[in-house]
């Protein structure tokens, strides 16, 4: 049976193929329309998917779309109704699309899957989150926990999941929103809404949370159960254009920062103290739940899932023993979410296999890519893939910034070693390389370190694995010698890598650390600042090209930049992007 | 009724057009048929280019016309009478219950017949 679950129309769409409870493939439009956090129907993810597993739209059993879309229209009409005359302005700018494009979901799916008559299914937002963490993970009864900015009312929910059935006990409703309040704060800090979020948790431990108890007395009402309430004087998302309002800047002594310009210690501050509530809220809830279901294993998703400093605490400091994070815990984790639903749940069929890694999308053959390097003019080397490890991992220790293209791209917005860029984490300078002259993104930003797995719990605080990166944990006082993946309060955002889920990454962190002794390497994604993690042999070549990457690894070939043919490019590639 | 007796008649209609009208209709139908001789003729040419651009200039602010006056129709008196039943349909009201989690309702259609369901 095939299943096609597509999310879209909001952010980051995405389309999964389930074939008999398995996923073949899962992608984001982004990395294939080149269009950072792509919201349109995902066209070029769904072909992706249907070719790789060998079927076209007429041979699918059930299409699932991730949320209710006349649900949201309702919440949006009493939104505008609530907050009238002030929501005229997000009415007129919302209206349009939801008259062309959000109110067609249906006939849209028809059109663009030509021939396929069988049943659209839908399902709510947040049961997709819940289906998309808890029938992937290993467990065969969890409690289950999704937190985000707003599906259709709810914006966080929790219930059971047991064998191929989900329940949702209960819900927090919109306004009252947890991924909206820590949106608002990112908005106020200058950076982009639902795209730089991650970046406020990186910025959080430079500053002291000095304004925590005013941030709980004045803008959240924090139950002791995790259930809040936010005071929507401080907030304009329910009827503006922008998050926060002129009572939000008075409450924080000034504007909201303008992009790109120079951040002080309030800043921190203020990124240090949503952080803390965020965490302390999210705990709650997980006391909460644990209190109420009295499980000992919990799933999570939503946007507010790939907060990993809260995820770490939740391990640490809950009576939760398991914990398992969809790797694509936003929207784009829909797909693979309803898709799952729609078999496991309303088709009554028993789990497939839990996930290993989360390698679901497209990979290029030596001959593809040699075909591709041929054209380009390139000069490569092909290596056997010991070759490949051995050169790599020494050209890694000499200090070398090594572009990383291998196997099948990974789903959700982490790079876990199938595209990443890696370097040598002890050398203190590496981080500022990276962030200026690679990546071209701001210098407070911390990388991210890949380990061995089994070498996790020496170097770093943690005794479970992190497969997807989303869990942070302290590096270990005597194992310090790592300063360019150390953030400033001695954390570490870790993927744990095994063997299973990739051999080769795993052989070449082995390799490394019999070079150097240290069993990790910093591990970022393989794009620039604003730009979607590169895809195909062609977006990696000119990612590597543009930047200050020495060598470029493609499949077997290596690429060493100064044997290049100098780039031709019509287009400023620094224009092509917009910052996030 | 043949061909020629419809078009003579449809003739004799907009023959009695009011002239306002008459413009009106003569205005949009030029448009549409600069618009399909562009499809046919140059849908890449520079000019079709300007022209879908000065076009959607003036659909942007005719939208914004109607949709203020849908806004004022039928969001405004909703909104009005929400506001005197002292009804808040986002329940932002500060409130000190002990708790803010409320039950998730299951869909009455059952899951699957709800799955058929945008809503």
């Amino acid at each position: 049976m095939n299943v096609l679950g597509i999310s879209c129309f909001y952010h980051d769409s995405a389309a999964a193929l389930l074939r008999d409870g398995v996923v073949v493939a899962a992608c984001q439009e982004e990395r294939l329309s080149r269009k950072k956090h792509d919201q349109d129907f995902p066209a070029r993810a769904v072909k992706y998917v249907l070719k790789q597993g060998g079927i076209g739209p007429g041979d699918l059993d059930a299409v699932g779309f991730y949320d209710k879309p006349l649900l949201k229209f309702e919440r949006m009409l009493s939104t505008y109704i609530a907050t009238f005359p002030r929501s005229f302005g997000s009415f007129r700018k919302a209206m349009p699309v939801w008259i062309k494009e959000k109110l067609w979901v249906p006939s849209i799916i028809r059109k663009e899957l030509r021939p396929y008559k069988g049943p659209i299914l839908f399902a709510e937002h947040h049961m997709s989150h819940a289906a998309s963490c808890f029938f992937v993970s290993p467990f065969e009864e969890a409690a289950i926990l999704t937190v985000d900015g707003v599906g259709e009312w709810a914006t966080a929910s929790f219930g059971v999941g047991k064998g191929n059935d989900i329940t949702l006990f209960k819900e927090i409703r919109f306004p009252h929103s947890l991924g909206l309040l820590y949106s608002a704060f990112t908005y106020y800090l200058g950076f982009k809404v639902n795209s730089a979020e991650y970046k406020v948790m990186g910025l959080a431990p430079y500053g002291k949370p000095v304004h925590v108890d005013r941030i709980m007395k004045e803008i959240v009402h924090l139950n002791d159960d995790g259930s809040f309430k936010l005071n929507m004087k401080y907030f304009s998302y329910d009827y503006g254009l922008t998050m926060t309002n002129g009572a939000f800047s008075d409450f924080f002594g000034g504007p909201p920062r303008k992009p790109e310009t120079w951040m002080t210690e309030r800043e921190f501050d203020i990124a240090a103290s949503i952080q803390k509530v965020c965490e302390e809220v999210v705990l709650r809830m997980a006391r909460y739940i644990h209190e109420q279901t009295r499980l000992t294993r919990l799933c999570m998703a939503g946007g507010v899932a790939l907060n990993c400093v809260a995820n770490g605490r939740v391990i640490r400091e809950t009576p939760f023993k398991e914990l398992f994070v969809q790797p694509a815990a936003g929207d784009a984790g829909g797909s693979v979410g309803v898709a799952h639903y729609v078999y496991n749940t309303l088709g009554k069929q028993p789990r497939g296999p839990a996930w290993t890694h989360a390698y679901l999308g497209p990979e290029y053959d030596d001959a593809e890519i040699r075909g591709y390097l041929d054209g380009a003019g390139a000069t490569y080397r092909v290596l056997s893939d010991a070759d490949v490890v051995r050169e790599t991992a020494r050209l890694i220790a000499d200090g070398n910034v090594i572009g990383w293209f291998q196997g099948r791209m990974e789903f959700g917005p982490r790079a876990l070693g199938g595209r990443s860029i890696l370097a040598d984490p002890r050398d203190p300078k590496m981080r500022d390389t990276l962030n200026m002259k690679i990546k071209f993104r701001e210098g407070f930003r911390p990388f991210a370190p890949s380990v061995l797995a089994d070498k996790a719990s020496e170097w770093f605080e943690i005794d479970c694995d992190s497969p997807y990166m989303l869990l942070v944990a302290q590096v270990r006082e005597g194992k310090r010698c790592i300063p360019s993946v150390t953030h400033v309060d001695n954390s570490a955002r870790l993927q744990t890598v095994t063997r299973e889920a990739s051999p080769l990454y795993y052989d070449l962190i082995g390799e490394f650390e019999r070079l150097t002794g240290v069993p990790v390497v910093i591990n970022t994604s393989f794009n620039v600042r604003g730009e979607p993690i590169v895809c195909t042999p062609h977006d990696a070549y000119l990612c590597f090209m543009r930047t200050n990457m020495d060598h470029l690894v493609l499949g077997h070939h290596l690429l060493e930049k100064k044997q290049q043919p100098p780039l031709r490019e019509d287009v400023d590639w620094r224009t092509q992007y917009e910052l996030d | 009724m043949n061909l020629t007796e419809y078009v003579s008649r449809l003739g004799a209609r907009l023959a009695h057009l009011p002239t306002h009208t008459k413009v009106l209709l003569a205005f949009a139908t030029s448009v549409l048929l600069v618009e399909l001789a562009f499809r046919r003729f140059g849908p890449r040419s520079k000019a079709y280019a300007r022209w879908t651009k000065g076009v959607e200039a003036v659909g942007a602010v005719w939208t914004a016309v109607l949709l203020s006056i849908v806004y004022l129709v039928s969001v405004g008196p909703v909104s009005v009478f929400m506001k005197l039943t002292r009804k808040d349909l986002l329940d932002r009201a500060a409130g000190s219950d002990p708790t803010f989690w409320k039950a998730h309702e299951p869909n009455p259609l059952g899951a699957l017949a709800a799955a058929r369901h945008q809503f």
